[in-house]
């Protein structure tokens, strides 16, 4: 079950061109590529002739043509040619969806189009903002999008899982704050009076005690926000090194995910050798959450029904999210019911006889 | 914890409502522990939120062999030193009006309203003020405390 009316990363920009490129959303096949005009396109990946993945063909006049018999279809998904004969069938086309691209990530709706607003994508400003700098990944992980979404939200596990990155051990000692508004649940920790994590204390140029946050914004069901950073001791959090890791998650299926990762700094930023080095070691960092992941994802598939997560407290988030995704998967089910009635009879015309 | 005008609604009558000062008057579970039944948790105690001829009062039901209730009311312009000890849970709830919560010791603090609740809870003692602005407000602050040796907690 996956909330479709909702934005999902399908792609960083510079990933998409004229060459077809195959991506799968919540078990929705896509096609992705770019227009000339510079509009990028997602229609389904199946050829509405035999199924033949379209992904497999290439882009000609912005239209994709199918590898196997050659139709082809335009950006709204309209076949506009079949090669063997001059009609074209009515039911010749495939699903176009909604594509939204901004600060370098290309967003797809993978619900009703009509629901499709751009003004509901999240904040990635700080991707395209002159003040800060940015180091990118993406991995496909090895495990269904809500076991990240449960390690966002319960950042200890960074004193264990990444001890030599961004873990500490205090990390675990201090407590939560959890807020819940509309679709947005954040779970803010305070550290104060702690040393900066290794990763990171080289690239400030920092040493001694400052006061640490870091606050997980998840805007339900696809993306966080982790506001982070380190401010002298009993200062406003806004005078410090600032951090915004930005983390699209995007299902592939029930057992597996794409995250896209983007981490941005106000500090350091011509530093080149700084953002190399965080590049490198925010890959370690991504690596040890993805083989993790793979490693619960595995427990999870061998758990019984009937034996079920202990939650303790630093699980407040993570309960809170996973109710608040429940409520939106039931409203989703609830209107999908409401707008399909059962039995209803197709209109046909009789024609009578002369 | 604070949740946000009905951003979540624990247990099952998760009934959508619009705020407690208009017009859904549904019971209406605020917080619970456990906060779900899906995970086969004991029941150990609830704060709902029920309407009345005359606006809404807080219901407080705890297994009694496991916690112990009380239930304070405070109106208009009150100032209120609120402490929870060490495995203690708090719950505030404005039914009227707003409310400031404040951490006595440090900068956090927010505004709250009819249809956010506050819920404190942990293995630290703390201090936190309530503030209500003059005119109509209420507030209802719950404070739960375990009979035995464990801490309480909304996720147990």
């Amino acid at each position: 079950m996956y909330v479709l009316n909702a934005w999902y990363v399908a792609a960083w920009s510079n990933e998409i061109t004229s060459a077809p490129v195959k991506r799968t959303i919540c078990e929705l096949p896509l096609v992705l590529y770019r227009r000339k005009d510079g509009t990028a396109v997602a229609l389904a990946d199946r050829c509405a002739h035999r199924a033949f993945p379209l992904s497999s063909g290439r882009v000609v006049d912005d239209s994709i043509e199918c590898g196997y018999h050659g139709f082809a279809y335009g950006s709204d998904g309209v076949c506009t040619r079949v090669p063997a004969q001059t009609t074209i069938p009515e039911r010749a086309r495939v699903r176009s969806f909604p594509v939204l691209e901004k600060d370098g990530w290309v967003w797809v709706w993978t619900g009703e189009a009509s629901e499709a607003d751009p003004a509901s994508a999240p904040d990635t400003h700080w991707m395209n903002d002159p003040g800060w700098a940015t180091v990118t990944h993406s991995v496909p992980f090895a495990c269904r999008a809500e076991l990240i979404h449960d390690n966002l939200l319960d950042l200890t596990h960074e004193s264990f899982l990444h001890q030599t990155t961004v873990g500490d051990d205090y990390i675990y000692e201090h407590g939560i704050t959890v807020e819940v508004e509309g679709d947005v649940v954040s779970v803010d920790r305070l550290m104060p009076g702690v040393e900066a994590p290794p990763l990171y204390a080289q690239t400030m140029g920092t040493t001694g005690l400052y006061d640490r946050f870091h606050c997980t914004e998840f805007r339900l069901p696809s993306y966080h926000v982790l506001h982070s950073g380190i401010t002298g001791q009993g200062r406003p959090r806004e005078e410090g090194y600032l951090i915004k890791v930005l983390n699209g998650i995007t299902p592939i299926d029930a057992h597996t995910s794409w995250y896209y990762y983007a981490f941005s700094r106000n500090f350091a930023i011509d530093d080149t050798a700084a953002t190399e080095d965080l590049r490198v070691g925010l890959a370690t960092v991504l690596e040890e959450d993805a083989e993790a992941l793979r490693l619960q994802e595995i427990g999870m598939q061998q758990r019984p029904d009937d034996e079920h997560d202990v939650l303790i407290a630093q699980d407040a988030g993570v309960a809170k999210a996973r109710r608040l995704m429940t409520q939106m998967l039931r409203k989703e089910a609830a209107a999908k019911a409401a707008s399909s009635p059962e039995g209803a009879p197709r209109a046909r015309r009789a024609v009578a006889n002369a | 914890m604070l949740v946000r005008e009905h951003a979540d609604q624990a247990g099952a009558d998760a009934t959508p409502l619009d705020g407690p000062d208009q017009q859904e008057r549904a019971p209406r579970t605020l917080a619970a522990c456990p906060d779900s039944d899906d995970r086969g948790e004991a029941w150990r105690w609830s704060v709902t939120l029920v309407p009345e001829d005359q606006g809404w009062t807080v219901q407080v039901d705890t297994d009694e062999k496991h916690v112990r209730g009380t239930r304070t009311v405070h109106r208009d312009g009150a100032v209120v030193d609120v402490s929870r000890a060490s495995g203690d849970e708090i719950v505030i709830v404005p039914t009227a009006g707003q409310a400031l919560v404040a951490d006595a010791t440090g900068p956090w603090r927010r505004w709250l309203r009819p249809g956010d609740v506050f819920v404190g809870e942990g293995e630290t003692a703390e201090d936190l003020r309530l503030t209500l602005a003059p005119g109509q407000g209420e507030v209802t602050v719950v404070s739960l405390s375990p009979t035995g040796s464990a801490a309480l907690r909304w996720v147990p």
